[in-house]
């Protein structure tokens, strides 16, 4: 099978790449661009730890093809932060200690980020609802939403 | 003199024994006695058991000093998640 | 609750030094290593619950393009069995092995039967059809009373019961006894006793992070590994004795890693990645997808537990008997031991027997996970209390208050307990306002209890100072949970400098003094403990320098904020800690400490949880409105992920409690094996969490602290069941509390 030439945009770069086919974004942004940030916990969709963007509509990445980022924009963990200013969603997950082990926060953020972009002032249900794509087996998510609701009201204050 | 208790499941080196005195000022002589006594019992509890000494579970461990008057029991080791 | 205020950086909670890594992506967790010139291993699995390997051919497999190395069982040292230490539990290491790659028989679905390494993933995969392995199907046990029948079909024909017959082979690995007491005569003086059978599945432990290796084998025998694990000298350890290796000869590297919940205390993948490498003379990396860590890594036992208990009308336990039934998986070792330990530990009984048995099934072996053994003892005993404080009409937190144990109570497991805090923190769950708060309709509230030991082990821990004055603190705990902040927060406390000066890292096994495993809830406790102590020594070091500076004795120099503060009499200035560091070189050269210890006296944990549910009669569906968790730290180091710890263990709690379970075909297949029907909570399944922390210090610790990850997981099943019973009108004795079920118990009522 002969690879397939993609040229897209990741996290703000153009990027070109070749891929198989059959190969899931996942694995391209993993296994061929070394954006490792991006986590395969499933690869069947269930667990939210690839969640990227992808013009601007939160998807599992490994629920998609390589082939179909072409000239789309793709946003992945590495490119939340503004160089090395951390996003306030970061921050907050920081300051609340929403992580303990960690393999699940690039998806959470990626994910907490599409939330506030559709409703910056999500309810802790809407919060809930949103997020319950994206498994945690470590907090009991107590402190991500805490620290979601929190990011929330930092940016519509910063917004304001 | 030391309070040994033996556990149920160690009582089968003691002929049903369940308590006994024994002169040890550690926890490495305190095993090498009861081996005298119950020949494999102190072997057997270096390899398996934990030593609680007052309550306080010691494990891995032969230095251990041991207070004259010191209950003494012996419980499966306990590792953890 | 009380918090000695004497403290600046212990008792607080700073962001985690490896924060920001894991914000951006940055973090390498196991999948993350890849080497130039790396290859891809893939494991073949057993189609079979249980089967005779007849023969395995691999001949057109290892002709298959990309291929480099092809393995089975007959490529690893056939050991002997033996019981050996290797990280926190024994292990037979036969066992082991033939986990790893299936000698002669699969016992279980989805158990490793071969490897291959190829220059991809995909030519890996392809290359695995082309192994050809003829089986013998033989009957499957899945079920526990089934695997202990006379006619049961059996796993080890070389297994036999000890104290039962040398001549018949059987399923029953090991068995123990606790007794006290009179049990006839303790029974023959209640007035009122409760009898129930209770079962739990097997469940897993649910880790997001698939294990994970990447080895390389160099031509002089010296492997490097690099993996995903909660102890790297334990997979040190493991690795050297199932390839016959020197340990030396083995360097292993821990990766971050996203959770673990005590499977990650074992091996699966790492001496197949090894040989793989010494076979190919290539890096290879091997990663399990979902699959694969639900069929064949992990879980915990199964159980059945029967218990039956005797009380006076006022309220006084007096007998007790328990027979725990716990499924081990494939090989022997379920956690029966602490399960047994575990059961009657929590209350003063004066006459009681307690029973286990551990016992083989065509299941994957189990592994540790979260205070092992004792969340389903304590459903079984937590269950049987709330139903005997119903019968005698008493609260039941104080029904529990009155047969607590407290410092200087026998425990049941044998020993006398020390200082602990089960008392405190019943009477703390009792003066919470959620105890007290009204409920609606079909809502209902229950309490559970929880006990867990927490263990110490061996740590070590290496500062080292820069010329700077800053700290370079080294472990090879890892960390799975914070830790790194809580090493940080004990030598700025001790060194009496800022928390940001100082750089934890966790090291690999040929840079790091000898750790064992991150788990049972020791590395606070133990690890905790060598960082004091190698700040101590670093202390006394930098006192003699400021002493020879000054020209005064070194007991006359005291160490106070990060700095030497010489005798009045000398007429000297303070030293700051920068300073004694920047003139380190004229006064006996760089300064570094170090301390390795076997910590003893880790101190009990007791949890109380309270958990309000609603229940939908139309449905069966069970919706958890309100939790509240409080445990005994002792002393919370960092109270953020103290609290964090309460409630993840909650969390996977209630998700044993309501959801979780293997669900197998009569062939032992496993039918849900991904986690869309391995349904774990989401954040829409829980409440917030709330936690008190109580602490009643451990006496054995220089701060206090008793281990904390452990014990949250122990209470919230019997807290749930209860609250559903209490909902519904119910009495559950059998987990999940899955809707068919639970709407089956409403309908029969």
């Amino acid at each position: 099978m002969s690879k397939a030439h993609v040229t897209t945009t990741i996290n703000g770069d153009v990027v070109e790449y070749l891929c198989e086919p059959d190969q899931s974004m996942l694995e391209v942004l993993r296994d061929n661009l070394e954006l490792t940030g991006t986590k395969e916990g499933c690869a069947t969709g269930d667990c939210g730890a690839c969640s990227v963007s992808l013009d601007g509509r939160l998807v599992c990445s490994c629920l998609v093809l390589g082939v179909e980022a072409e000239g789309k924009q793709i946003e992945t963990i590495e490119g939340i932060a503004d160089g090395s200013e951390l996003h306030p969603i970061q921050q907050k997950f920081l300051e609340n200690a929403a992580l303990q082990c960690g393999i699940c926060t690039p998806g959470f953020i990626v994910a907490t980020k599409a939330l506030l972009a559709k409703n910056p002032d999500p309810t802790e249900e809407e919060a809930r609802y949103f997020l319950a794509g994206n498994l945690c087996r470590c907090t009991g998510y107590d402190k991500i939403i805490r620290a979601v609701l929190d990011a929330a009201a930092e940016m519509r204050g910063a917004a304001s | 003199m030391l309070q040994v208790d033996l556990s149920f499941d160690l009582q089968e080196f003691s002929s049903g024994l369940e308590s006994l005195e024994v002169e040890a000022t550690n926890i490495r002589e305190l095993l090498a006695q009861l081996d005298i006594r119950f020949p494999g019992l102190g072997a057997k509890i270096e390899k398996d058991m934990a030593v609680t000494i007052n309550g306080v579970i010691y494990q891995e461990t032969l230095i251990e000093p041991i207070e004259d008057g010191s209950e003494i029991y012996f419980i499966p080791k306990i590792g953890g998640g | 609750m009380s918090t000695n205020k004497d403290y600046k950086w212990v008792g607080t909670s700073p962001i985690r030094p490896d924060g920001a890594d894991k914000v951006t992506g940055k973090a390498a967790f196991g999948a993350d290593k890849n080497l130039p010139g790396m290859l891809h291993g893939k494991i073949l699995r057993s189609p079979y619950g249980h089967a005779k390997i007849k023969s395995i051919d691999t001949s057109a497999a290892e002709s298959a393009p990309g291929v480099l190395a092809v393995m089975t069982s007959k490529d690893l040292p056939d050991l002997a069995s033996e019981m050996g230490e290797a990280g926190e539990s024994a292990v037979d290491f036969r066992d082991l092995s033939q986990n790893i790659l299936a000698a002669g028989k699969v016992l279980y679905h989805g158990h490793a039967v071969a490897a291959v390494a190829a220059t991809s993933p995909k030519l890996a995969k392809q290359a695995l059809k082309l192994i050809k392995v003829e089986y013998e199907e033989l009957p499957v046990v899945l079920e526990i009373e089934d695997a202990m029948a006379d006619d049961a079909p059996i796993l080890h024909e070389n297994q036999f019961t000890p104290g039962g017959s040398q001549d018949k082979p059987s399923n029953i690995a090991g068995k123990m006894k606790l007794p006290r007491g009179d049990i006839e005569k303790g029974f023959a003086e209640a007035d009122v006793i409760v009898e129930r059978e209770f079962t739990t599945p097997t469940v897993h432990q649910g880790y997001i992070e698939p294990h994970a290796v990447t080895a390389s084998m160099s031509a002089s025998g010296h492997a490097d590994v690099w993996c995903c694990t909660q102890g790297a000298f334990v997979v040190r350890a493991m690795t050297a004795k199932v390839l016959n290796m020197d340990v030396g000869k083995v360097k292993v590297t821990p990766s971050e890693i996203g959770g673990g919940f005590g499977a990650k205390t074992t091996v699966y993948l790492e001496p197949i990645a090894v040989k793989l490498s010494e076979m190919s003379g290539r890096p290879v990396k091997m990663v399990m997808d979902r699959e694969e860590v639900l069929r064949a890594t992990g879980p915990t036992s199964a159980s059945v537990i029967k218990i039956k208990l005797g009380a006076t009308n006022d309220g006084k336990l007096v007998a007790a008997e328990g027979t725990l039934k716990y499924g081990a998986g494939a090989y022997k070792g379920s956690p029966m031991g602490p399960g047994c330990m575990c059961v009657f530990a929590s209350y003063e009984i004066p006459n009681f027997v307690v029973r286990g048995f551990d016992v083989v099934l065509n299941k994957p072996k189990v592994a540790a996970y979260r205070a092992p053994g004792a969340p389903m003892a304590a459903f079984a005993m937590e269950s049987v209390m709330n139903e005997m404080a119903g019968k005698l009409d008493l609260d039941p937190i104080d029904f529990r208050l009155e047969n607590a144990v407290k410092e200087g109570s026998v425990a049941a497991y044998g020993p006398k307990f020390p200082a602990i805090g089960f008392v405190e923190t019943l009477k703390a769950a009792k003066e919470h306002p959620h105890y007290s708060a009204p409920l609606g309709k079909n809502q209902g509230r229950g309490v559970g209890t929880g006990f867990w030991f927490n263990i110490g082990m061996q740590s070590s821990a290496t500062l080292n100072v820069n010329e700077s004055g800053s700290v370079t603190l080294i472990t090879g705990s890892a960390d799975i949970g914070g830790s790194r902040a809580s090493m940080a927060l004990f030598a700025a406390e001790e060194l009496g400098i800022d928390y940001d000066l100082i750089t934890p890292l966790v090291s690999n096994t040929e840079e790091a003094g000898y750790c064992d495993v991150t788990g049972g809830s020791r590395t606070t406790f133990a690890t905790g403990m060598a960082v004091v102590k190698a700040s101590k020594n670093l202390v006394a070091n930098m006192k003699k320098r400021a002493a020879k500076t000054w020209g005064v004795e070194v007991d006359e120099v005291l160490w106070q904020d990060g700095q030497a503060v010489p005798p009045f009499s000398s007429g000297k200035n303070p030293m700051s800690m920068a300073e004694i560091a920047a003139s380190a070189a004229k006064t006996g050269g760089p300064l570094t400490a170090s301390a390795s210890l076997t910590a003893q006296g880790a101190g009990a944990g007791f949890g109380v949880h309270i958990c309000d549910v609603e229940v939908d009669p139309e449905t069966g569906k069970t919706d958890v409105i309100r939790y509240t968790a409080i445990q005994d730290a002792g002393k919370a180091i960092h109270p953020a992920y103290v609290e964090g710890q309460y409630q993840g263990g909650a969390a996977q709690g209630i998700g044993w409690a309501l959801n979780e379970e293997y669900v197998y075909n009569d062939k032992g297949v496993l039918q849900n094996f991904g986690f869309l029907d391995y349904r774990m909570p989401v954040a829409n399944d829980l409440p917030m969490i709330d936690t008190v922390i109580v602490e009643v210090p451990n006496p054995a610790h220089p701060y206090g602290v008793r281990g904390v990850g452990e014990t949250p997981i122990v209470p919230p099943l019997a807290a749930v069941a209860e609250a559903v019973n209490n909902a519904a009108g119910v009495r559950i004795t059998d987990l999940p509390i899955s809707p068919p079920r639970l709407l089956a118990e409403i309908d029969a009522k």
